[in-house]
């Protein structure tokens, strides 16, 4: 049972930032690999502004957020748009957002050092508490809600929004989404502002979980997050959260009863496995567009 | 100077050694995308290669050579097992895959005893330096150098390109792939054979994602359309890190700020990378396959063909080939041989759409077959079929003698089909000879392992197959554009090289998908020259056209598509004059008998629309050009709408009638001219401006969003208009009774008639001003179509100002105020719709002058 509970916790963090990865791609066709940064950079920031700043913790975390949202209009700005017009925008983005993630991890490397930073020991309320016996502390409990209240945010905004309507529009034709009045490149700008704040919220709540922040906490969970969208399917949100709570769940229970030096091995494991059996992942839709 | 020399080469020799290795790693992804495809396994290959070959050299003592071929080995065979399950994948789910079974590999080595785990493999005696390691990056250049123009070569940067005209050509996709795959996974083990006999010591991490990014960042910082390209990426990312300490700059997040900047620009304003700057500044040549000197007469520069090049072309390239291996099925077929295809009970369904319904046609030797029918008849959906594109639903397929089931594109080439694609396909990048030498595919001769090593024999075989492409292009007079990009032809001459590449591989069937699109009156004739020509050499030719006129002056046969069903075959004189072919065209209507188009005269003349209670001009276009690339779809033309009119615009197909309402919508932008919307120039605005201040556009091909209900459509329609939402959406549905009882349904389970319903009520929400209604009747059985007129019509009555553009003239003249009537991009009429009704110069648009009814 406490596996069960820690691989949902996990879960559920993976899932938050898987899903702001495949929201661009889902939306836009496109793989925005400096995703990672703005996970690292969600937590530093979130780290400024409780240390530095002396701001409550749920205040940083909306501090966090926005800045990631920031963040992601800068890289769809710098990374993506001046790409738009060329014939091979998904794979030159590909490469123009490795390379703002370099960028990216260059500043955050001179604004905060190389060394791990920790969250001083009041931040967060340090309660403990059984349950179906097992052992939850109630940081753990408050960072599980956080991302069920993001990703049920997401999926509302998506389904039922104005906004998430034009997305959707735009996901599937973006001519015929010019057609109707949708304004394109605000919805992909939107589209990247809403990504990079659920990639920033994932950084500063994973930060809190496994209290330790430094620059290269984004290089892990770039590999996982992508497995995480590919489990679940290409584009699909649900698919997001599912693929994370599998991702989440496999890797605590491939410790269980293999090994902690295995753990990965399954994962990707796992991940090869679903891409060959099901290219289109568990929920993700068939291709829509054909040649 | 030689100590200096020395002193430089000590001073930097890891750095010498690692620009090396680096080149090497960089060539191995070159390797893979060049073919078009993205892998991050390389640095597994390599850390595979690199531990088979240190363990092999500490526990067995084999030499350097021994263990390099070792290493090669288990990178290519690591590559092709791999590759088996994976390589169906494409582009990003490939990388991925990819990138999981590298991390697969780096937990395996890690955890392995063998290997060392986590603390590496050491003890590894180092015997690689500057030489072997460079000699490695030469052997690797050289490789790539020899394979780009031998047919190979092409053959991948075809594929890279576009894989369906590759496979049209004869290609073999898979085998290509799976090629591409194990060089690469090959070059990769050379790697890190290199690597770990340098380093002395390997760990499973140096093996890892960031390694693959860095193989990744080499090759395309040097740019993938040289083969120098990736030594020139890995020498300068590799030297980076070395000048800038040079340089004074401290170490920290400055040096991967820089490295990660500068890879960001060359991105940004690189797009073929350190190569392709270099190749534009003059420093490099272009590689593309040299331009033979003429064996034949000079007199082919320009103009159109000459009946004695033709002849040429058809009868000089065969004796030259001895080893052809098309040569026992290739023997010139008779003029009146048995069919070339046969078509029995032909049925092709796409998802819930009949595109081909029972079609039954055979299709004699020699004979030029010209396959017309309206728009959304399913002609391509045939020559897809016949062509191995895509299979049958239902019936029996032969061709040339084979019946095809389950073959590929690439093999159905290979029986002697040849075929041209409606919307062209070239390889844009490579140049007019080297498109048809790819062409040529399935004749050409395999020499790359000849030029690998330099063996005379390859050159004469590869001239010959220059000379034969030679003929193919002054065939279609192109012989002047040989060393041209494809891409930078005009656009009449892409479709002169689409056919040459077609003739390039001596074809039995060839297969023209109207290769007439967009040319004039002029090009369009010359074109229908160069067929007549091709089909007397004893070629047997299947013409989609939708000019009509020139099928009728140049096939020998006619057969007529119709909402997928076969209506008519035969002479084209018989076919000119069947009543249901007329009707398919020009659209009939009901009470009409179904007959001649002499009958229009005195049909309209008791049919004059009241003119409703114009004003003045809403919409006006002054002059408005569009362009794409070379081809010029829209030519300076003059329109206008007066406020509360219906105008109809109409033409053949390819005339310029969507590029027109898409320029009026701002989804492309004019190359001259003014759009004016109640007097106010908006050729500037945005699209949504546009639909904000009125300006409403029912798509052609209706353009629903399936994955979205039936609501969230009409919703999406009221972007800007949100006020009384929910009663307005019960007004519009009012009208569309189909519509109330599906709302909450997806979109995409409509039928097409339900889809043109919503989409009309999609754009009424946004209360326009004017709407623009692309074809609404496109694709729709008789009865939906008089449904439709109705709803416009009914628009019309409401005072909303209409432009229609329909390929069904008589129906949208019937319905209009005012008539246009565009042709080749250019306006070549206007008037009262009831004028125009009687006016033959409209059956010309569309069937042209030759036809009389």
């Amino acid at each position: 049972m406490q596996q069960v509970v820690n691989g949902v916790f996990l879960g559920a963090i993976y899932g938050l930032f898987a899903m702001g990865y495949t929201l661009v791609f889902g939306v836009l066709d496109l793989l925005n690999l400096a995703h990672s940064a703005v996970f690292m950079l969600g937590a530093f920031v979130g780290w400024e502004l409780v240390v530095a700043l002396g701001w409550p913790l749920w205040l940083a975390v909306v501090g966090a957020i926005a800045a990631g949202a920031l963040l992601g209009i800068l890289i769809e700005r710098f990374a993506f748009a001046p790409l738009r017009q060329r014939p091979d925008t998904h794979f030159a983005g590909l490469i123009s957002s490795i390379a703002l993630a370099i960028v990216l991890g260059a500043i955050a490397l001179g604004l905060f050092g190389p060394n791990t930073r920790r969250f001083p020991p009041d931040t967060f309320p340090e309660g403990r508490f059984e349950f179906a016996g097992a052992s939850i502390s109630v940081l753990q409990v408050v960072i599980l809600v956080v991302c069920l209240v993001l990703m049920l945010g997401l999926q509302w905004l998506v389904r039922s929004s104005r906004l998430g309507k034009a997305m959707r529009a735009v996901a599937e034709d973006p001519r015929a989404a010019r057609l109707m009045g949708v304004n394109v490149s605000g919805v992909t700008m939107a589209t990247f502002a809403l990504s990079s704040a659920l990639g920033a919220a994932a950084g500063v709540l994973f930060a809190l979980a496994f209290n330790s922040i430094q620059t290269e906490m984004g290089l892990a969970i770039e590999l996982k997050g992508l497995a995480v969208i590919v489990v679940g399917g290409m584009g699909s949100i649900r698919g997001a959260m599912l693929g994370g709570l599998v991702l989440g769940l496999t890797e605590v229970f491939a410790i269980v009863w293999i090994s902690s030096s295995w753990r990965d091995a399954v994962a990707f494991g796992l991940l090869f496995l679903i891409l060959l059996v099901r290219p289109n992942g568990l929920l993700g839709r068939g291709s829509v567009r054909e040649v | 100077m030689p100590e200096m020399l020395s002193t430089f080469l000590a001073t930097y020799n890891a750095v010498i050694v690692f620009v090396a290795i680096n080149g090497v790693l960089a060539y191995s992804m070159y390797a893979v995308l060049i073919a078009g495809q993205l892998s991050l396994a390389q640095a597994a290959f390599a850390s595979i290669a690199a531990y088979t070959s240190a363990l092999l050299t500490i526990h067995l003592g084999w030499p350097l050579l021994a263990v390099t071929v070792a290493g090669i080995l288990a990178g290519a065979v690591a590559a092709f097992l791999l590759g088996l399950p994976v390589l169906r994948l494409r582009g990003v789910f490939l990388a991925i895959a990819t990138l999981g079974f590298g991390e697969m590999v780096r937990i395996l080595v890690l955890n392995l005893e063998v290997t060392g785990g986590a603390q590496g493999l050491r003890g590894i005696p180092k015997v690689v330096g500057i030489w072997q390691a460079w000699l490695a990056l030469a052997a690797c250049a050289w490789f790539f150098w020899r394979l780009r123009p031998s047919r190979r070569g092409l053959g991948l940067a075809a594929l890279r390109q576009d894989e369906i005209a590759a496979s049209a050509m004869g290609i073999d996709v898979v085998a290509y792939r799976m090629f591409a795959f194990v060089v690469s996974g090959a070059i990769a083990g050379l790697s890190g054979v290199l690597f770990a006999h340098f380093t002395r010591f390997i760990a499973s991490d140096q093996f890892g994602f960031s390694r693959a990014v860095d193989a990744l960042l080499y090759a395309i910082v040097g740019g993938t359309g040289h083969w120098i390209g990736p030594a020139l990426g890995a020498a300068l990312l590799t030297a980076l890190p070395e000048a800038q300490r040079a340089l004074g700059v401290a170490a920290g997040w400055l040096r991967p700020f820089i490295n990660g900047t500068i890879l960001l620009l060359v991105i940004l304003f690189l797009p073929e990378g350190l190569s392709g700057l270099a190749t534009r500044a003059g420093w490099l040549r272009r590689r593309n396959v040299p331009v033979p000197a003429a064996s034949t007469a000079a007199g082919d520069a320009d103009g159109v063909t000459t009946d004695g090049a033709t002849t040429d072309g058809a009868t000089e390239g065969r004796p030259d080939h001895p080893n052809d291996h098309g040569g026992d099925s290739r023997v010139g077929p008779e003029p009146t041989g048995p069919p070339v295809v046969v078509l029995e009970g032909l049925v092709k369904d796409y998802g819930g759409v009949r595109a081909i319904d029972d079609v039954d046609l055979r299709i004699p030797a020699g004979e030029l077959m010209g396959l017309i029918g309206p728009n959304g008849a399913g002609k391509t959906t045939l020559v897809n079929v016949v062509t191995g594109l895509t299979a049958a639903s239902v019936g029996r397929v032969e061709v040339l003698g084979t019946t095809i089931g389950g073959h590929k594109a690439h093999q159905v080439a290979e029986l002697g089909v040849s075929r041209t694609f409606q919307e062209v396909k070239l390889f844009d990048s490579m140049s007019v000879l080297e498109n048809v030498l790819v062409g040529g595919h399935s004749v050409a001769h395999d020499t790359f392992l000849r030029r690998l090593f330099l063996v005379p024999s390859a050159r004469r075989d590869e001239q010959a197959d220059l000379q034969r492409a030679r003929l193919c292009l002054q065939q279609v007079g192109l012989a002047a554009a040989a060393e041209l990009p494809a891409g930078a032809l005009s656009y009449g001459d892409r479709r002169r090289l689409e056919i040459a590449r077609a003739l390039a591989s001596e074809p039995q069937l060839l297969v023209l998908d109207e290769p007439a699109a967009g040319m004039n009156r002029v090009e369009a004739s010359a074109l229908g020259d160069l067929m007549g020509e091709i089909a007397a050499t004893g070629v047997t030719i299947l013409l989609i056209e939708h000019n009509v006129p020139l099928v009728m002056r140049i096939c020998t046969q006619v057969a007529v598509l119709d909402f997928g069903r076969l209506i008519a075959q035969g002479e084209p004189a018989a076919i000119a004059r069947d009543p249901e072919v007329i009707a398919a065209y020009l659209g009939a209507d009901d009470d009409e008998e179904v007959g001649g188009l002499e009958r229009h005269d005195a049909e309209t003349a008791d049919h004059v629309e009241p003119a409703g209670e114009q004003g003045a001009d809403l919409l006006e276009l002054q002059g408005l050009s569009v362009s794409y690339g070379p081809v010029d779809a829209v030519r300076a033309i003059d329109l206008a709408v007066p406020a509360g009119s219906l105008v109809a615009l109409i033409g053949a197909n390819g005339a310029g009638k969507s590029s027109t309402l898409a320029a009026i919508s701002g989804i492309v932008r004019p190359t001259g001219g003014r759009v004016l919307f109640g007097g106010e120039d908006i050729t500037s605005w945005s699209s949504h401006r546009r639909v904000a201040a009125g300006i409403v556009q029912v798509p052609e091909g209706r353009e629903i969003l399936v994955t979205m209900t039936v609501r969230e459509n009409l919703e999406l329609g009221a972007w800007y208009q949100r006020e009384d939402l929910d009663a307005r959406i019960d007004e519009v549905v009012a009208k569309f009774p189909l519509l109330a009882d599906r709302m909450h349904l997806s979109a995409g389970s409509l039928s097409g008639g339900e889809q043109q319903m919503l989409a009309i009520a999609r754009a009424l929400l946004a209360q326009p001003q004017v709407l623009l209604l692309d074809e609404p009747s496109m694709g729709l059985a008789p009865m939906l179509v008089d449904e439709v007129f109705a709803v416009i019509d009914g628009i019309r009555r409401d005072g909303t100002t209409v432009l229609l553009v329909e390929q069904n003239a008589h129906r949208a003249l019937q319905a209009a105020d005012h008539g246009y009537v565009m042709e080749t991009g250019e306006m070549v009429l206007n008037g009262p719709a009831s004028e125009l009704l009687s006016n033959t110069r409209v059956i010309e648009a569309y069937l042209g002058e030759s036809f009389d009814a």
